[in-house]
C-alpha cells in the first residue's frame, strides 16, 4: 500500500485547472435540459460517440439513423456516412433536418475497410458516421482486443482533428443477439436507442418517439429519456422531451446521478 | 424477360437470345453479367483508339468488330502473317482476324462460320475466297438475304454471275453496293476517328528498377511535365494511369481517380505512392508511362480556390478513400425522377452537388435492398394490415396510414400485378415504424402479396 497522498483541496483544484477541458472543441446542446446536464453541458464536439441499437429485432435501424440525423442537422459542413449495408435512404433524412446533399456515402467491402475509412474521414476533419455490425466490433476481452484498439484510434482521431464521429453499432436484421458487443469503451458518450410507440392517439402513426439511454458520458451522468426528434427546422433543438406520457421513461431524468 | 446476349466460352445447349431462366436450368452455375451496350460501345471505341499503335487508321465496327486499314503497314513486320499474329497477341482476347484487299472481303472472312482464326486473302483473290460463302456475309439486309435464299442464291459465286442491273432492279441498290465493297469495284467509306490527343509521359530506365523509391522518383519526373501540359491547356485530369512495363514484357497498371479535375503534380505522386506497395516489379521495371485518361476543364482560378478552402480537404479525402475502397464504393446520393423507391436514388459522382426536395409523404430512413415478403392479415380491399409476420415473429399493428399508391413507369415491362404497389406507413405495438406494401389488387386472378420495404425512425 502506498502512503496516503499529501494532496490537499487547493493542490487538487490547481491540478484540475491545469488539465485541458474535457470537451476541447465545444459542445452542442441537444435541447432537453436534463439531457444536456447529464452530458455535462451538451454533446461534446470533436469527440467519438457510440450509439447502439437496442435489442429489438427490427426497426431500431431507422431509429439510430434518425437520432444521428437530428444531431447532424444542427451541425455544419459535409458528412461522410459509411454504410456498408448501403440501406440508407437519404430522402428520409430531410425531415430530421439533414440535407442529403451534404452526404458522402461510402460502402466499404468489409469491416476493416469501414473502420479505416472512418478514421481517414475523421483525420481529414470531416464529420463522420460509421456503421459497424455489432457482431463485428467485438470486445474480445475488454483490453487489448481489436475492438478496443480500433475504438481508441477513432477517439484519438476525433480529438486531434476536432472532428465529431458517430459509431453506429447495428444489429443484424435476423435479430441475432451480439451479447456484450454493443459498446465501444473508448467513446466519449455511449448510447442505446430503441423505438417507442408514438403519441398519436388516432389510427395514424404520430411523430416518432425514442427511448434514449445514456449509458456513460465523460464528465457526465447516465440516464434514460423518452424523446422526440426536433424536426426539419434547424433552429429547433435536436431533441425534445416527450412530455405527458408514462412515468418511468419520461421521469427518468431524475435517475441521473450528478 | 432477360435473355443471353453473348456466351463465352460456348457451351452445349446455350445459344444467344435464349431466355436466362432456360439457360440457368441447363447450367445452374452460369455466371452472368447484365449487358451494357453503351459501355460496350465506348470500350470498343477505346480499343479502336488503342489499335492505332498498328495503323493511324483504326475504327470501331459495332457491335464487336474493329477496322484496321493496314495498307503499307506490313512493311514493319517480316510478313503479313507475323503482323496478324502480333495484333492477336496484343488483343489478348479470343479474336478472328482477316486481311483482304477490300473491306467487304475482310469482314466476310472474319465473320464466316467455322473460318480459321487468322485468314489472309491474297491480293486479287477476293472473288475466289468469297465464292462459297453465304451472301449474308456481304452485310446485306436480312430481307435481301431472305429474298436471295428464296430464289436459291445461297453463294456469293452464283450471285456474282447475275448482271448487276438485274440485281439492282430486283433487290435494290444495296446488294450491288455491298458486292462492290467485297469484290472491289466500289470502295467503302469508313469514318476513321481522329486519334485522341496524346496525354502521356514516358520514362525508360537504363537499368531495370525494382524499388518503390525509384518508382516514386520516376513518377515525380513524369508528373511534372504532364501537369504543366494540362495547365497550358486549362485542363485537369479526373483519371490517371501509370503503366509499369516489366523486363519480361508484361505490364502492371495503377490508376488514380480524383473527385475533381486536378493537375497538382505532388498530390498526384502521393496518390500513386499509396499504391506502390502493392506493385509487383517482377525482375525489374524498364519503362514507366503516365497517362491522363479522363479530363475536364480546370481554370487557374479554380485551382487556386481549391487550395485555400476547406473543400480541398474534402476533395483530398474523397480521392484517397476512392482509391482505398475501390471502384464504385464512394458516391454522393442524388435524387432520380422516379416514384418507385428503389429507383428514386442515384449514385452521383463526387463532383456533383445534388439538390434534394423534401418528400410530400414520409419516407423511411432505411430501405431494404430487396423487399422482404411478409405474411399479413388485412381486411379487403384497401385497409392497412392488422398484423404481420416477418422472420418468424408476429407484429401487431397499432397505427397505420396509407395507402400511397405507387405505380411503376408504364414503359417498363413487368406483370400488371407487380406494377401497382400500395404503401402503408405502419407502427407496431412495440413502436417499430416500417413501410409495408401490397403488390397487386384484391379480386385480380392472383391474390396480392405483401412486402416489407423499409424502416422509419
Amino acid at each position: 500500500m502506498p502512503p496516503p497522498s499529501p494532496l490537499n483541496a487547493a493542490t487538487l483544484a490547481a491540478l484540475r485547472a491545469a488539465l485541458p477541458p474535457l470537451a476541447r472543441h465545444g459542445r452542442l446542446p441537444l435541447g432537453p435540459a436534463a439531457l444536456d446536464v447529464a452530458l455535462g453541458g451538451g454533446l461534446a464536439l470533436g469527440a467519438l460517440h457510440a450509439i447502439a441499437e437496442a435489442e429489438l429485432t427490427a426497426g431500431a435501424a431507422g431509429v439510430s439513423a434518425g437520432f444521428v440525423a437530428s444531431i447532424l442537422g444542427r451541425m455544419e459542413g459535409p458528412v461522410l456516412w459509411i454504410a456498408p449495408r448501403a440501406d440508407l435512404f437519404p430522402a428520409g433524412l430531410i425531415r430530421f433536418g439533414l440535407d442529403p446533399a451534404r452526404l458522402l456515402l461510402a460502402a466499404p467491402a468489409d469491416e476493416r475497410a469501414s473502420l479505416a475509412a472512418m478514421e481517414a474521414g475523421l483525420r481529414a476533419g470531416v464529420t463522420t458516421v460509421g456503421e459497424i455490425g455489432m457482431d463485428g466490433m467485438a470486445t474480445r476481452g475488454r483490453r487489448g482486443s481489436t475492438g478496443h484498439l480500433e475504438g481508441r484510434r477513432l477517439a484519438m482521431a476525433c480529438l486531434d482533428q476536432g472532428a465529431t464521429g458517430f459509431l453506429l453499432l447495428r444489429r443484424t436484421w435476423a435479430g441475432r443477439e451480439g451479447a456484450g458487443r454493443e459498446d465501444c469503451a473508448a467513446a466519449f458518450t455511449r448510447w442505446r436507442i430503441a423505438p417507442a410507440p408514438s403519441r398519436g392517439q388516432g389510427s395514424e402513426p404520430g411523430k416518432p418517439r425514442w427511448i434514449l439511454r445514456l449509458l456513460a458520458a465523460r464528465g457526465g451522468a447516465e440516464g434514460e429519456w423518452l424523446v422526440e426528434p426536433g424536426g426539419e427546422d434547424d433552429e429547433a433543438p435536436a431533441l425534445r422531451l416527450a412530455a405527458g406520457l408514462g412515468t418511468d421513461a419520461s421521469g427518468a431524468g431524475a435517475r441521473a446521478t450528478g | 424477360m432477360r435473355r443471353l446476349v453473348t456466351i463465352w466460352p460456348p457451351a452445349p445447349g446455350l445459344y444467344e437470345g435464349q431466355p436466362l431462366a432456360e439457360a440457368r436450368a441447363i447450367m445452374p452455375a452460369l455466371d452472368t453479367r447484365s449487358a451494357d451496350p453503351e459501355a460496350e460501345r465506348n470500350a470498343l471505341a477505346d480499343l479502336a483508339q488503342a489499335a492505332m499503335r498498328f495503323t493511324p487508321m483504326a475504327a470501331a465496327d459495332p457491335p464487336d468488330g474493329l477496322w484496321l486499314d493496314l495498307t503499307g503497314c506490313a512493311a514493319l513486320w517480316p510478313d503479313e502473317d507475323a503482323m496478324l499474329a502480333a495484333i492477336a497477341t496484343w488483343l489478348a482476347i479470343p479474336s478472328r482476324l482477316a486481311l483482304a484487299g477490300t473491306t467487304g472481303a475482310a469482314w466476310a472472312l472474319a465473320h464466316a462460320p467455322d473460318g480459321p482464326e487468322r485468314c489472309i486473302c491474297p491480293p486479287g483473290g477476293e472473288a475466289r475466297a468469297l465464292a462459297r460463302l453465304s451472301p449474308a456475309l456481304l452485310r446485306l439486309s436480312p430481307r435481301a438475304v431472305a429474298g436471295l435464299r428464296r430464289v436459291g442464291l445461297r453463294e456469293v459465286a452464283t450471285l456474282a454471275r447475275i448482271p448487276r442491273a438485274a440485281l439492282t432492279a430486283r433487290y435494290g441498290k444495296d446488294v450491288v453496293r455491298r458486292m462492290g465493297h467485297a469484290l472491289g469495284w466500289d470502295e467503302e467509306a469508313i469514318a476513321w476517328p481522329p486519334p485522341a490527343p496524346n496525354w502521356e509521359e514516358r520514362l525508360d530506365f537504363i537499368e531495370p528498377a525494382t524499388t518503390a523509391t525509384a518508382f516514386e522518383r520516376a513518377l515525380e519526373i513524369l508528373a511534372g511535365p504532364l501537369c504543366t501540359r494540362l495547365a497550358a491547356s486549362n485542363l485537369g485530369g479526373l483519371r490517371f494511369t501509370a503503366n509499369f512495363q516489366r523486363t519480361d514484357g508484361t505490364t502492371a497498371v495503377l490508376d488514380v481517380g480524383t473527385a475533381r479535375p486536378m493537375r497538382d503534380a505532388a498530390r498526384l505522386v502521393r496518390l500513386f505512392a499509396m499504391q506502390l506497395d502493392g506493385l509487383d516489379p517482377g525482375l525489374g521495371i524498364e519503362t514507366i508511362w503516365l497517362n491522363v485518361d479522363t479530363m475536364e476543364t480546370l481554370t487557374q482560378h479554380q485551382a487556386l480556390l481549391g487550395h485555400e478552402t476547406r473543400g480541398a480537404d474534402l476533395a483530398a479525402l474523397a480521392d484517397s478513400l476512392a482509391i482505398r475502397l475501390g471502384q464504385g464504393r464512394l458516391w454522393r446520393p442524388a435524387p432520380r425522377p422516379s416514384h418507385v423507391p428503389e429507383r428514386s436514388l442515384r449514385q452521383a459522382p463526387l463532383t456533383e452537388t445534388p439538390s434534394w426536395q423534401a418528400p410530400a409523404t414520409p419516407r423511411p430512413l432505411r430501405l431494404l435492398a430487396r423487399p422482404q415478403p411478409v405474411m399479413v392479415m388485412a381486411p379487403v380491399p384497401d385497409s392497412p394490415p392488422l398484423q404481420f409476420r416477418w422472420r418468424d415473429r408476429l407484429y401487431l399493428v397499432r397505427a397505420a396510414s396509407g395507402p400511397e399508391r405507387i405505380a411503376a413507369e408504364w414503359w417498363r415491362q413487368s406483370a400488371e400485378r407487380d406494377r401497382l404497389r400500395d404503401y402503408y406507413h405502419v407502427e407496431t405495438t412495440s413502436g417499430i415504424r416500417c413501410w409495408l406494401f401490397r403488390a397487386g389488387l384484391h379480386g385480380a386472378d392472383r391474390p396480392p402479396r405483401w412486402f416489407l420495404h423499409g424502416f422509419f425512425a
